[in-house]
This record gives C-alpha cells, structure tokens and sequence, in this order.
C-alpha cells in the first residue's frame, strides 16, 4: 500500500473512500479534446476588424487634427506620426491574425464528474473543474455571438475566483452542455454515500424531459 | 409542501437595538460618505460654529435627534420570527428585505456583546450560511434566551433531520458530541460565560507579546526604520550623504546649512519612527488586547479587544484554506500569525487595516508560537491528515526546480520595469538625438526633461537587471512545496516565509499551467483553487503536476463530505 | 493512514481500485438535448416602475440644470452667459434624451427578462444585445432574500435574491409583492428538501 495513495482507513461510517492508485485515475493525456465551434475563429476576428477600423479612425482623426497641427512634432519629429501608425498597424493586424492561431488550441471535455478547459498557445494551461463544486452556471452571448450562431457558457465554483468562461460553443452544444451540468449538479446530492454508481448516472429530471443517449459510462 | 406551522408570532428585539442601529447607521453613512462628511466638518462646520458657537448645541441636538429618529424606525421595522424549519428577518424602512434562512444550511451561530449589550446583560446573534451575507442575518441587542432558543431550534432541527447521521464521523483527537447537548454547544458558544468555562483554552496573549506584534506588524519598512534607529550614530553619517549627493545634483544647497539640515531631517525621521510605532502598538493594543483562543466542541473561537471584545468563531469543518505567515520580523521573534478563512471570506483583504469589524469568517492567529501552530493545525484538519506541513521550516518540503530562479528574475524585471519605462527610455533617446533643428539638450526646457527621463529610465533599468538575479535567488530559496495524501502545502516569500496549505477535498477546481520555459524543460505550475484563494506550486515536474490533478479532482470529485 | 513514512511517491503503481471511480468522457453529441422552458415575464408594471425610477433621476438633473440656467440669466454676467450658452444647450439636450431613453428602454428591456423556477433550479434571463440565463440550482443556494424599496412598494413590486455558497448572488427583479412572498416561500422550501450534500462533517 504504500506504493499507492493510501486509503483513509481511519474513516468510519458511511464515508469510503478506497485507495486508488494514481495510474488507476482517469488522466487527461488520452483525452479527445473537443475544438470550439469552427466559426468562432472566424468571429473573433471579425470584432478584431471591427475594432481595427474605429482605432484607426480615431488614429486618423488624432493624426489630423492634433498631430499635424504641432509644428515641433511636424518640423523636427516627422518620422513620430510614422512610428505611431506602425504600431497601431502592427497592434491591429496581430489582434486579426492571432485568432486563427489561439483559438485552434482551446479545447474542452465534459466528463462525468468534471470539465476540463485548456487554452494558450505559449502559456498553456490546463483548468479542471469538478462538478460537485459548481454552485451556478451562467449562459450568454452577445450580438455578434449570434451573428455566428455562438453562446459562452460560464461555470461558478464557490470563492472569489471569476469561474471559467468557455466561448464560442455553438448555441445548441451550449445549452445542451448547461443542461447537462445543471442535471450533474442537481443530482449531486442524491446519491448514496459511498455508492459512485449512483452518482454517475444522471437521471432524467422529470420537469426538464430529457433524456441521456448513449451516455459512456452506462 | 413541508408543514410550516409557526411556532412564534413576529418579534422586535428590545429597544437597546436602537442605540446599535444609530451606530451602525453613523458607521455606514460614514463609510458611504467618509471623505465628504470629513471635509465637511473640517472646513464648513467649524468655521461656522467658531463664529456662532450658540448655534452649537442647537446643531448637535438636531443630528441627535435625527440618528436617533433613524434608529427607532430601523428597531420598529425590524422583526424577526424563528419558524419550526428556519428564521425569518424582516427589516428596513425605506428598502425593506426579508431574508430566509432555513434552519438546514446554518452551519453556526454567533454570540457577540458589545460594552452597552455587557452592561444591559444583552446579546447580538449573527447567524451564519455559507453565502454572502453581509450584516441580513444578524439580531441586534436580544436577550441570551432568544439566543439559547435559536440555538437549541437549529441544533434539534439539524439533529433530528434524517439524513444527518446520528454518530458524527469522528476524527482520533475529537470527543463525540453529547446528543443535542452537544449539538447545540457545537453551533454556538452561548457567549455568556468566560472561555475557560466554553472549552479548551489554547492561547493567551501577553500585553508583552502585544508589545512586540505591534513591532513586527507593520512588516518590512518599519523594521528598516528601526534599524534605523538601532544604528543611530550612523544616521548623520547616511543623512550627510544623501544631502551630499542632492547638493552635488542639484548644486543648490548652500555648505553652511549642511549639518543643521542634517541634523533636523535626523531628528525629524526619529520622531516619525516613534510615532509610527507607537501608534502600530496602540493599534495592536486596541485590537488584540487579551486576545484569547480556545477550542469549543468543533469550532475555534478567539476573544479579543480592549473596547469592544470582539468574537470569532470558525466551525472547523468551514476552513478552507490555512496560511501561516512569518515576515521578517516574525522571523526575528520566532513567531508566526496564523489565518484559516472560511468560504467568502478573502486571505488577500488585510486584517486590521481597516479594522476589519464585518468579517468575522476568518480565524486569525496574530502571534503564535510553532507548537501553537501545529496545535491549531491539528484541530482543524482533524486528523484528516497528520503530515501537512505548515510550518515554514519544515523539512518535508521540497524545493522546486533550479530554474525558477530564471522566471523569478524575469519576473522581477518585468514587473519592476514595465514596458513602458524600456519604450520612453527609447523614445526619449531617439528624441533627442533625431531633433532637427540644433542641440536642444542644452538649451531647450523640453530637451532637458528628455535626457533626464533618458538617464532615470537607464538607471532604473541598470538597478533592476542588478537586483533580479538575487531576488530570483531569494525567492528559489523561498520556493517550496510538500503534499501528502490528503493535502498540499506551499511555500513562497522573498525574505520573509509564508506557507498556505489545503485538503485536496476542498479544491474549487485545478490548473495546471505550463509557460514556454517551462515546456522546454518539461516544467509545469500547478494550481489547486479553494473557495478563498489558491494555493500554487511553480516549476515541478509537469508529469508529476498531471497526476498531482488527476489525484486532487479525484479526491475532490469522489469525496461525499461537505466542504462548507 | 497506513503509516507509510514520508510522502507517498505517487510515480509508481499499486494496487488495483478496489471502489469504482471512472470519468468517463461525455461526448457532444450525447448530451442531453435541452428543453424549451417556459419563462414566466417579469410584472408588466416593471417596466413602469423603472421608467419612474429613471424619469425621477432625470428630473432631479433636470432641476439642477435650470437652476444653472436661471442663475446664469439672472446673475446678468456678459461673458458668463456668453460662454454658458452652449453647455446649458448640451445638458438640456442631454436631460431630453435621458428622458426619452428612460422611457423607451425599460418597454425594450422588461419583456425581455424572464424566470423560471423547476423542481431543482432557478432560471433568470436577461438582456437584449447581450443576452445570458444564469442557472442556480436549489440544492445549492444557502438562503433567500427578498427586498423592496420605495418605489417598488408604491409599484407593489419585490425583488428576490438568492445566495449560493460564496459569492454571486442572483437577483430576480420586479415580482409581484405577493410572486416574490410565494417564491421565497417555495424556494426555500425547495431548499430545504434539496440536501446540500450527502456527508455533513459537522454534524
């Protein structure tokens, strides 16, 4: 035993709680991570354009109506105003470019117990949150999310922390998804201590009349 | 539908609440308003009272007056009503809330005495969930039987409900609780009696003790003061020096005004250290004056205040999160100050800053010795696990990997020079050097200003690339982490120590992160977020950190107690 | 514990899981489809109470701008009234504007906000560009709280507010007076029937 995690012998009554071995433990690395919805990519450049044509703009009106009127800056400083649109020029492009290259590394999997969320593409991370310590979840979508035919789904843990926001899941996959997590949380507490059986399979809630097709771990 | 039969008609609470209600009235209308209602009575209304001082007592009558008007309408709409299954609370008089708070999800019940409640032989009840709920749930001035009733309510409520068992799962060190008896000495300490009577008393603090925690409290900048202090022949030394670099700088000072300057600006540091602490002492004094912490049934309580006896209580099973701090000066005590907030109440909001009189969630050791430490660890995690390091010494921790140091003095510049000062500097340069138009730096107002910024932001970043490498240093060093099979523990400093440390089970949730250092190096951070924070260890063994994931979502996923 | 000196090194492998733990994969597609809810709107006199709440705020700046005016043609200063012409123009503008928008955005907003409240959770929708629906299911919310100011008592409205462990709060506004006593009423019930979790450690 002492290979392993060892077991909380110790615990008395209802609560078990059996030793298992770290390799035992579903990992993530086989995972099949779900990619976002295709077009969200998409969209998120397409607010990044957006908001590239109001900075410019507002560059521009700064350029001449501020700019060009300071005879320091237009007489001894001419390369300035150049150096300004070089950066608001980079600033915008890299905001449109980087979608296509972030977005295809986030990812999530749902999994019985928990919701997995990596994202990042130099700084990688990996969140894990377990159902059981979700306490509310939160659906929403802006005008352009819609445009796309997008929703964001946010999951609350208790504590200060913000909680995670998953974007551009299709608007179906979203609700289904809430649906889920809202049956997992609320089944939460009907399981028999001790009995994991019992709490993995999500029952039908009768006022929600929906229904689990093919779930894995039945 | 469940039987609500009332058991008890609606209740005020007696008419000393009315005093507390303008207290609290005063206080929030100060906290809405402090620096308008300070500048107020510093400018409008003492000018106008110096010149007519018979309209004084006039004007004072009718603030009384009003307060007092404010307060016996908020004690008149007050009321309260304890039902068989919870208790409801109505008041306010122009925004009116009645909350509900079913009897199932009060995890304790507080007894608080101010002076006026101790003198009139009174009691204020803070009920307490596991939501936020700010000042809703509270009984203001009612009498200890209403208390004693609440309590025993709840405690046979919670006690008989069905799927409570009847035999608590004990841990080694824990007594079981004597049927409802205990059930309701568990919930709450009736705040009646002296802690000895209560339970188990654990810790007593010293007005001696109290001397040195307001010392070390104010952390490093004052202990640099009072090194100050301690080196004073060496202080004219230091003061000459400074005013010998400003003079040869700015070529202003005159040579003759040289020593007495020194000398004032001498003496006026040393008074400015004396004040500040005696006024951390005073502080420290008013605060934690007979700071007692004892142990009753399942929760932790402490008592202490030299005006207001303030009273803590943290249900042992609510604590989230343990931190044990020990700043420089700590260190130089042997001491350490211990805090275990409970959920929705935050380790990163300062304690006695702002006298932190709401958040009663937090259990605060300010001054406690390692085997007090230790003890208190032990009681609240219950045997749940015995080797969680938590003392900033201990030798089961490990050291992270060597190249944190790397990321910590990166981390350091890049905090300590922003990008900004790096893209002035630059600027500045080119500036000045792409001026058309003649030699601007010698002459012109703007030029100057340019190559002066030029040279702060060089020496600013000379100073930081100098200092990162040993800060990374320092905070290697600092760095560590142990876990057990229950819990993990941190720990993180620069000089000082501080250690915070969890159960797996009361994980809100995990990351493990990985920055191209560290994929490099096969490196990741893992963090394992609680209801109050998170506890993070940086630069382990990424295939490590997975499994450390994959156990502590395990535990988290599969554990069926309740965690709040 | 077992009594195993030092850390568990949890690189090597054990004994096989004697209790059954498995995460299984939940793939997109077997989700549970979601069902339509049936919202309940918000009282239809929501909408007039925030619009008397927004036209009230409006005319208090609405006062304090003609008190400017009036000061300003009054005081007779030349150049003062010279140079304030164009800012009173502007807050008065503004004043109408803000009245008008008080007026109109409450008919656009209220009937877009909604409830629902299930056997296990409670739902609230709101927004009309963004849009969200935040769920709280019963078996976690720690109490319940209703509140009315003035204006909602004048309007015979409440709102209703439900805590979940730790922070964010859910707010339900503009219910009936009597809505929001039943619904405090009912959830709390529901509360009550809806056991946090199984173990409670402190018991």
């Amino acid at each position: 035993m002492t290979d392993s995690i060892s077991p909380e012998t110790e615990e008395t009554g209802m609560f078990v709680n059996p030793a298992v071995p770290l390799d035992s433990l579903p990992g993530t690395e086989s995972l099949e991570w779900t990619p976002l919805h295709p077009r969200f990519a998409r969209r998120l450049q397409v607010a990044a354009l957006i908001r590239s044509v109001v900075i410019a703009g507002a560059g521009a009106a700064f350029h001449l109506l501020v700019i060009a009127r300071i005879p320091p800056i237009t007489e001894n400083l001419p390369w300035l105003p150049a150096f300004g649109w070089t950066v608001i020029g980079t600033f915008c492009l890299w905001s449109i470019l980087w979608p296509a290259v972030a977005v295809p590394r986030r990812g999530y999997v749902v999994r019985d117990k928990d919701l997995l969320y990596k994202s990042g593409v130099l700084w990688r991370s990996v969140k894990a949150f377990p159902f059981n310590r979700v306490q509310h979840t939160k659906l929403d979508s802006t005008p352009l999310d819609r445009r796309f035919g997008l929703a964001s789904l946010s999951v609350f843990p208790a504590g200060a922390g913000a909680g995670q926001r998953v974007r551009g899941l299709g608007q179906e996959t979203a609700e289904r998804l809430r649906v889920y997590i809202s049956e997992r949380i609320e089944h939460d507490g009907d399981a028999e201590p001790g009995d994991e059986d019992a709490a993995r399979v999500p029952e039908v809630n009768s006022e929600k009349d929906s229904e689990v097709t093919g779930n894995p771990g039945q | 539908m469940l039987n609500r039969s009332d058991s008890g008609g609606w209740q005020r609470t007696s008419p000393v609440a009315i005093a507390i209600f303008v207290g609290r009235s005063a206080k929030s209308g100060y906290d809405r308003y402090g620096m308008w209602s300070q500048a107020v009575a510093a400018i409008g209304v003492t000018a106008f009272l110096l010149r007519n001082p018979q309209y004084t007592a006039l004007i004072l009558t009718a603030v009384l007056i009003i307060f007092l008007l404010v307060g016996g309408l908020r004690y008149w709409f007050f009321r309260f009503r304890i039902e068989e299954d919870r208790i409801l609370i109505r008041q306010g008089v122009l925004n009116r809330t009645a909350v509900d708070l079913p009897f199932e999800r009060i995890q304790g019940i507080n007894v608080n005495r101010g002076p006026l409640e101790r003198i009139l032989g009174l009691v204020t009840v803070v009920i307490d969930t596991s939501g936020s709920l700010s000042a809703e749930g509270q009984l203001p001035a009612v009498s200890p039987g209403i208390a004693e009733r609440l309590i025993t309510r709840v405690a046979e409520h919670q006690g008989l409900a069905p799927d409570v068992p009847a035999t608590p799962d004990t841990g080694p060190d824990e007594v079981p609780a004597e049927g409802l008896e205990g059930k309701a000495r568990q919930l709450a300490g009736a705040g009646l009696r002296a802690p000895e009577e209560r339970g188990e008393v654990l810790h007593r603090l010293a007005n001696r003790e109290l001397l040195k925690l307001g010392l070390a409290k104010p952390g490093a900048s004052l202990f640099y003061l009072a090194a100050l202090i301690l080196v004073g022949r060496q202080v004219d030394v230091v003061v000459d020096g400074v005013v010998g670099t400003f003079e040869s700088v700015s070529g202003a000072i005159a040579g003759p005004g040289v020593v007495g300057a020194a000398t004032a600006v001498t003496a006026l540091v040393l008074a400015f250290a004396v004040l500040l602490l005696a006024t951390r002492v005073g502080s420290a004094i008013v605060r934690y004056h007979d700071f007692t912490l004892w142990r009753e049934g399942r929760s932790y309580r402490s008592q202490s205040g030299l005006a207001t006896r303030r009273e803590v209580a943290v249900g042992v099973h609510k604590v989230q999160q343990i931190r044990v701090n020990q700043s420089v000066v700590y260190r130089w005590f042997g001491r350490y100050r211990l805090s275990a907030p409970t959920i929705g109440s935050s380790l990163d909001a300062d304690e006695d800053d702002d006298d932190g009189a709401d958040d009663a969630e937090v259990l605060r050791v300010p001054w406690a010795d390692g085997a007090l430490v230790e003890r208190v660890r032990s009681g609240i995690l219950r045997g749940e696990d015995e080797r969680l390091a938590i003392l900033p010494e201990d030798r089961a921790f490990r050291r992270v990997s060597r190249l944190y140091i790397r990321a910590a003095a990166l981390r350091f510049i890049f905090v300590h020079v922003p990008l900004v000062v790096v893209a002035l500097f630059f600027l500045a340069h080119f500036v000045s050097r792409s001026w058309r138009g003649g030699d601007l730096s010698s002459t012109d107002l703007l030029g100057r200003y340019v190559a002066i910024w030029a040279d702060v932001s060089l020496i600013w970043v000379a100073l930081s690339l100098l200092l990162a490498v040993p800060v990374g240093w320092l905070r290697w060093r600092a760095r560590a982490y142990m876990h057990t099979d229950d819990g993990i523990a941190s720990r993180f400093g620069l000089l000082g120590r501080t250690v915070e440390a969890c159960l797996f089970r009361k994980a809100q949730g995990v990351t493990v992160k990985r920055s191209p250092l560290q994929r490099r190096h096969g490196l990741a951070t893992l963090e394992v977020e609680t209801a109050c924070g998170d506890v993070t260890v940086p630069y382990i063994e990424h295939a490590a950190a997975c499994r450390l994931r994959d156990y502590i979502i395990y535990r988290a996923e599969s554990s069926q107690r309740r965690w709040h | 514990m077992t009594g195993s000196p030092g850390i568990p090194d949890c690189t090597k492998t054990g004994t096989p899981v004697p209790g059954p733990f498995a995460n299984p994969e939940i793939r997109p597609d077997s989700l549970p489809r979601a069902a339509t809810v049936a919202w309940q709107p918000l009282h239809p006199r929501y909408a007039k109470r925030l619009q008397a709440g927004a036209l009230i705020r409006i005319g208090v700046l609405a006062a304090v701008v003609a008190a400017a005016h009036v000061t300003v043609l009054i005081a007779g200063f030349e150049t003062l009234s010279r140079i304030a012409v164009w800012p009173l123009r502007i807050l008065w503008a503004l004043c109408v504007l803000g009245a008008v928008w008080a007026v109109v955005k409450p008919v656009i907003v209220v009937p877009r906000c909604g409830y629902a409240v299930r056997e296990k959770d409670i739902l609230y929708r709101s927004g009309v560009l963004w849009q969200s629906v935040r769920v709280v299911p019963f078996n976690r919310v720690q109490h319940t709280k209703t509140d009315s100011r003035l204006l909602d008592r004048r309007f015979g409205l409440a709102n209703l507010t439900v805590f979940p462990a730790g922070a964010g709060s859910q707010k339900i506004p503009g219910l009936g007076t009597e809505t929001a006593e039943n619904l405090l009423a009912h959830v709390s019930e529901r509360i009550e029937a809806e056991k946090p979790q199984t173990a409670d450690d402190s018991c």
